[in-house]
């Protein structure tokens, strides 16, 4: 293994580091700040020099820029070096010339990467005596505050925000030493990943901007190891708590899933759990028109189990954004002849289809770094920055990934960041992205724009060039065939192709074409995976439930009889049209609603019972590619709202008369991993509450909390016991082990020395890797795989449009489609608006105009909406906001008449 | 004497157009080169030539054009740039030969986009020469005309494009790689090497960055040959230099003299001396980035290998001549100042470290001057040097400083002490 030797210590170092990502992988401490291990090197700062000597007898040696310097082997350096020791504490003092030292009032101070490397550095008296030069701030928008006096001039915002995240409106303007950072006017930043600007800048000029208006240090919050509820890809996360409120969201570094960086749902999209929608107390309704009232736990209990015991059939409505547990708790309760998914017809039918596809192999699913390190993606579909935002970061940071291979041909670095992009100006030609409409990766991927069903053909044309097995759909244009053969080809070539797709079209044949394109490539040899976007964050964790579709009970709901439907973590209105919503509460006497907050079946049920929400509970998740993941409760609120596995295991215990059931969290857990087959390997994924490290649990506040007496000092003097968390290895407690623990049970990174994000430097193998106290995955689905392939068989047919009619297929939108996220204060700042999207072609023929008011009439139903223009949309089909608060449910796809608006606009 | 660089140029009346360019043996290289040469042959004849870069850093011009990729494999898409961003303090060399002699630049352009296979080439061009573009317009499209531009040049399967590029006016253009940066319209920071640009350069593809003269210097090569060029100088250096003396003496000029030519016959004979009565101080040798010389080296040869000999350097050969009357802390501060606002901003000593300075300087020249301030001063004189910045422009900024402090000492230390500056009335 080639050896380097740091102030004469050997150290073994990875073929093609450069020396500073070398010696933080050796644990030692070398500051820096242009360096990011997710962006690269450019040597701008000049903060991370060390001396380079040319042999054993050299003591003078030469300044070097360690990001800048491949290591090699045999190399000597010296970080300890009087020279270049005193250089970096001099780049520091450069750096505090206009440094505004306003550390106390800073949103940063505490955790910036600036305090730590200015004191490593051992700079700590500023010479310079003239004024320091002043910036104007910006307003960026609800989600970054902007600061620029802080400004130490790395570049990181930009690297990040244009060549990582794809951003084009934040810049540097300026030279000399007022380079100046922001947009060319205020304005909210337009990518979907600004966020991470927070975490990437080392100081505070880029700061979390709702977190400001709640601030607290990041010591005085309680944080645990969570898991985003947003969408299907289960990015991992930290959310920080004081007085039972969520403060913020932080990234929680996971190599094979988000790794450093989160998309702005993600991020900013949590506190929900704070919003005023929040249900903290159960409801009563007597009768469907009365006032709901107030009631307590205990009446809750005794009026559910009281509707239950008297009940002719009681079913369960399941979700797909309630963990395994309650959804467990739920079908255990009512049987699993009665549990049903509470998913749309469309959801329920394309969930089963991509369980089907997993299982049965033989393409492995893949996670966020299988596509980053793919090489070859093909994209059918699914329109990814709206639907699963971080995958589409994932597909940029493959590009990266792939332009770094090119540039090694002629001697570049992967890590010469600049160099790599300025040697490769193509756009990828590996990874292919076809969409139905624009899909904000144009200017990486190849990219076109079909009607959905054509999309699918393209993708069994595909698959019929990797083998012949797969029938060719009828009809297809020259252009199209090329296009697939061109596709086939670059596939056929690869070793670890991805294929991605999703439900969001709610076309099931774009699932079919991209399982015969995978299989296809796996008849070959090549590992090619597939992943598909899901609607919620536990889609997949639900599918492993055996529930029935909901749209199974709709059918025979007059004729079943059922007298109570306990609705778990679900809003129908989300998944039935108005119409049938309305059977639904005709038909059933008694809905039981549990939620986190409120909306319109909780507010249409009988008894409306508030449970926790993911930052007071613990729950376990299924992601998209199948991993099991825990989330651990953040805090307890003082007024205890219990998970809705707790509350349901109640009315187990009194109606089954198990008084003994379930104690905790991991008795549940064993009976589900018992009960059913594909979670038998659940348990290696999770720590049980037992779990110690030398005989103490995790604490989940930092060593340096303060004020847990004077935080209720205005009702008692007396320090409160610390709550016992009987479910999670973790303590509700700044006392505990104060070593790293397993990957998994992190709740936040610190290291002496290292108070910023930038300390999970300390808890990895190698920089920019896996941790050091990894656990191996559970992926469900890496198993059980037969090699027998049967492809799919009925291409659709090439679209045809219909005169007069549209059909209209659902357009998702990353701030407003999620029900929860858009409750969030910061996100509701920034929601999208009902619409419905037109191609050019049909705009310019029905002379509409953006903004022009349609009705749009699906069966008797009519949704008034603005037009938006998507030029490449093709003629005769049309795209309808989906989700979105106020717009009522339209199964989709559907034909529709669009006349004009006849009253005003 | 030989003055193959200017022997056209009469400043009077203007340039010569392409008829009579050509009367005057003008584009013979380009007949001998294309049809005769092979693009190795080309190279291997200025490496042999010894003719040295002319922008100021010396390296030799055969080297950098060997360090293109030939042959099969290499890129088929290769770009020639020349510098023509002449923005040193106190430099006027390429302005001459542009103004001068547009189609000489034309020629060297050629015969160097032939040697290294390149079908693109571009003329970057200092924002401020006005004239000098209209020369250059004009003279290119004469020689599209006469079909020295454009598709299969004199009927041969070598075609050049040129392109005028005017230049938004930054002096860190003149570093090749932020001129190239500022070409793509990108913001004009120097880019990291290695890669250098032969490797990847504009647009990330095989490019050729070189200055005015040196290409000016390439078609006499080519048609007198190695011998004759190396006569050319008369010391260890071939050629000759375009030199140039600015500052308060008799006869400031540019002059086309024989490399290795001494700073006092430029400064007594060529230039005339100092002016009735100021007396000579000081000097910058070849532009704001050089050390000052006093007159204990005023017999150096100037030429790249005497002065690297005693650790100083050419630069560009264009001296900027200092008299006993005017303040040299006001001339630094003037220099400092100048660089401070040319930082590109990307590398933190460069960006703070001149600020610094700069403010410092003005500090002192104000009366405002502290003990102190000379030992923060002679700090950044030694930290912006080589190896710790980016790129050469803040080791630029530090020579007059460096050498400034040493050879103006007591100046400083009376501004300081005396909290004015002597020179002002």
């Amino acid at each position: 293994m080639p050896t380097i030797f740091i102030d004469d210590k050997p150290y073994f170092i990875k073929e093609g580091q450069n020396l500073l990502h070398a010696a933080l992988s050796h644990g030692l401490d070398l500051p820096y700040f242009c360096w990011h291990p997710g962006l690269g090197s450019v040597g701008a700062c000049r903060q991370c020099a060390v001396q380079h000597f040319k042999d054993a007898e050299d003591t003078k040696g030469r300044m070097v820029m360690s990001c800048m310097t491949p290591a090699t082997d045999g190399m000597r350096v010296s970080i300890e070096h009087e020279t270049c020791k005193s250089f970096r504490a001099d780049v520091s003092e450069w750096m505090m010339t206009n440094h505004p030292h306003d550390c106390p009032v800073c949103d940063e101070g505490g955790e910036c990467h600036l305090q730590d490397m200015t004191v490593m550095t051992g700079h700590n008296y500023r010479q310079f005596r003239f004024k320091k030069r002043t910036f104007n701030n910006q307003k960026l928008g609800p989600f970054v505050n902007h600061e620029m006096n802080r400004c130490i001039t790395c570049y990181r915002c930009v690297r990040y925000y244009r060549d990582v995240a794809g951003g084009t409106d934040l810049n540097s303007f300026a030279s000399s030493n007022r380079v100046y950072f922001g947009r060319n006017e205020d304005g909210t930043l337009e990518n979907e990943f600004s966020g991470n600007l927070v975490e990437v800048c080392p100081t505070g000029v880029f700061t979390d901007k709702p977190f400001k208006a709640f601030f607290n240090r990041k010591w005085d919050l309680q944080m645990a190891p969570s898991v985003c509820q947003l969408c299907s890809l289960g990015c991992n996360i930290i959310p920080g708590e004081r007085f039972e409120s969520i403060r913020r969201v932080q990234n929680r570094y996971n190599h094979e899933i988000n790794d450093y960086f989160l998309c702005d749902k993600g991020r900013f999209g949590h506190s929900f759990v704070n919003s005023k929608e929040r249900l903290f107390v159960s409801m009563w309704r007597q009768k469907a028109k009365d006032v709901a009232s107030e009631i307590s736990q205990e009446e809750t209990f005794q009026s559910a189990t009281k509707l239950l015991s008297s009940s002719k059939r009681t079913v369960g409505i399941g979700s797909p954004r309630a963990s395994l547990e309650a959804n467990f708790a739920l079908r255990t309760l009512v049987g699993e002849d009665n549990f049903y998914d509470g998913l749309s017809r469309h959801d329920s039918v394309l969930l089963s289809k991509v369980k089907q596809i997993v299982q049965r192999g033989p393409a492995l699913t893949a996670s966020l770094q299988n596509v980053k390190e793919a090489d070859a993606i093909l994209v059918l579909g699914e329109d990814l920055i709206n639907t699963a935002p971080r995958l589409a970061l994932a597909i940029r940071q493959n590009v990266i990934h792939m332009a770094q291979k090119k540039a090694a041909a002629v001697g570049i670095a992967a890590w010469n960041d600049l160099a790599v992009r300025n040697f490769v100006r193509e756009k990828s030609d590996t990874v292919f992205v076809v969409t139905a409409s624009k899909n904000k990766l144009e200017d990486v991927a190849a990219s076109f724009q079909l009607h959905p069903d054509n999309i699918a053909c393209l993708g069994y044309a595909i698959a019929h060039e990797l083998n012949s097995e797969v029938e060719l759909p009828k009809g297809m244009d020259a252009d199209l065939l090329a296009k697939a053969r061109l596709i086939a080809a670059v596939l056929r070539e690869a070793k670890n192709p991805v294929i991605i797709s999703g439900t969001s079209l709610y076309t099931e044949a774009l699932l079919d074409a991209s399982a015969n394109v995978a299989w296809a490539l796996c008849r070959q040899g090549s590992s090619a995976r597939i992943c598909y976007a899901l609607p919620e964050a536990n889609s997949m964790g639900l599918s492993l439930m055996n529930a029935k579709p909901l749209s199974l009970l709709m059918e025979e709901i007059v004729a079943s009889k059922v007298s109570v439907a306990i609705v778990l973590e679900n809003d129908l209105s989300r998944r039935l049209s108005s119409e049938n919503l309305g059977i639904f509460f005709k038909n059933i006497p008694s809905v039981i609603a549990l939620d986190s907050f409120q909306q319109q079946t909780v507010r249409q049920s009988k008894l409306a019972v508030a449970t926790c929400s993911f930052s007071e509970g613990t729950g376990t998740f299924v992601n998209n590619e199948g991993r099991v993941q825990r989330y651990y409760s953040v805090f307890e609120r003082k007024e205890k709202i219990l998970e809705s596995w707790r509350i349901l295991r109640d009315w187990i215990r009194k109606s089954k008369k198990k008084a003994s059931l379930w104690k905790n969290l991991d008795e549940i857990t064993d009976d589900m991993c018992r009960e059913i087959d594909t979670l038998s390997a659940f348990d290696q994924a999770i720590y049980r509450a037992s779990f110690q490290i030398d005989g103490q649990k995790i604490p989940r506040e930092t060593n340096g909390y303060s004020g847990r007496t004077a935080m209720v000092a205005n009702l008692t003097m007396h320090e409160p016991k610390p709550l016992v968390d009987v479910d999670s290895p973790l303590a509700h407690s700044m006392e505990g082990y104060e070593g790293q623990p397993p990957s998994s049970l992190i709740p936040f990174f610190w290291e002496p020395g290292w108070n910023s994000v930038q300390s999970v430097n300390k808890y990895q193998k190698e920089i920019g890797g896996e941790l050091k106290n990894q656990q191996p995955a559970v992926r469900l689905f890496d198993k059980q795989k037969s090699k027998k392939i049967v492809f799919f068989q009925r291409p659709p047919s090439l679209f045809k449009q219909q005169s007069g009619k549209w059909q209209i297929f659902p357009r998702y939108f990353i701030f407003g489609s999620e029900e929860r996220a858009a409750l969030s204060l910061a996100i509701s700042e920034h929601l999208s608006v009902p619409c419905i999207g037109i191609g050019h072609e049909d705009a310019q023929k029905q002379k509409w105009l953006p903004g022009s008011m349609v009705n749009v009439e699906i069966d008797s139903k009519k949704w008034r909406l603005p037009v938006v223009i998507h030029p490449e949309l093709e003629s005769g089909m049309a795209l309808m906001a989906h989700g979105l608060a106020g717009m009522d449910y339209a199964e989709l796809p559907s034909y529709a008449c669009i006349r004009l608006s006849e009253s005003a606009t | 004497m030989d003055k193959p660089l200017t022997k056209n140029i009469q400043l009077e009346r203007g340039p010569l157009n392409i008829d009579d360019y050509i009367k005057a043996g003008g584009y013979l290289s380009v007949q001998k080169a294309v049809k005769s040469m092979a693009p190795s042959e080309v190279t291997k004849t200025v490496l042999e030539s010894g003719l040295m870069g002319r922008g100021g850093a010396g390296v030799s011009t055969g080297f950098k054009m060997g360090a293109v990729p030939m042959g099969e494999h290499a890129s088929k898409i290769k770009y020639l740039i020349a510098n023509a961003d002449e923005m040193e303090p106190g430099t006027f060399k390429d302005r001459l030969l542009l103004e001068g002699d547009p189609h000489q630049l034309i020629e060297g352009m050629l015969i160097s986009a032939y040697a290294i296979g390149a079908t693109t080439a571009y003329i970057f061009l200092r924002g401020e020469y006005k004239l000098a573009q209209k020369r250059l317009e004009a003279s290119v499209a004469q020689a599209y005309a006469e079909n020295y531009l454009g598709q299969n040049i004199l009927g041969s399967n070598f075609s050049l494009n040129l392109y005028v590029h005017m230049s938004a006016g930054r002096y860190i253009c003149g570093e090749e790689t932020a001129l190239i940066n500022a070409l793509e319209g990108k913001r004009a920071t120097p880019r990291a090497k290695p890669p250098f640009p032969p490797i990847s350069g504009l647009w990330g593809k095989p490019t050729l960055v070189q200055n005015v003269e040196t290409l000016c210097n390439l078609p006499h090569i080519i048609n007198h040959g190695v011998p004759w060029y190396k006569a050319l100088g008369k010391g260890v250096d071939a050629g000759t230099k375009i030199y140039g003396v600015s500052g308060k003496v008799k006869r400031p000029g540019a002059w086309e003299l024989p490399m290795g030519t001494t700073a006092r016959e430029l400064l007594e004979v060529h230039a005339g001396g100092m002016k009735e009565g100021l007396q000579f101080k000081a000097l910058l040798p070849g532009g704001a980035s050089t050390d000052f010389w006093g007159s204990d080296r005023l017999d150096t040869p100037m030429d790249f290998s005497s002065t690297a000999k005693i650790g100083t350097r050419m630069g560009t050969g264009t001296m900027i001549v200092l008299d006993d009357k005017t303040c040299p802390i006001g001339m630094i501060l003037n220099l400092e100042r100048f660089f401070k606002q040319e930082s590109c901003g990307w590398c933190t000593p460069c960006r703070d470290g001149l600020s610094w300075i700069a403010e410092t300087l003005t500090a002192i020249e104000n009366g405002e001057g502290q003990t102190q301030d000379i030992s923060i001063l002679a700090r950044h004189a030694r930290l912006l040097g080589p190896g710790s910045t980016f790129c050469a422009l803040a080791p630029g900024a530090a020579s007059p400083l460096q050498t400034g402090l040493s050879r103006f000492k007591e100046e400083f230390e009376q501004h300081i002490l005396t909290k004015k500056c002597p020179y002002q009335h």
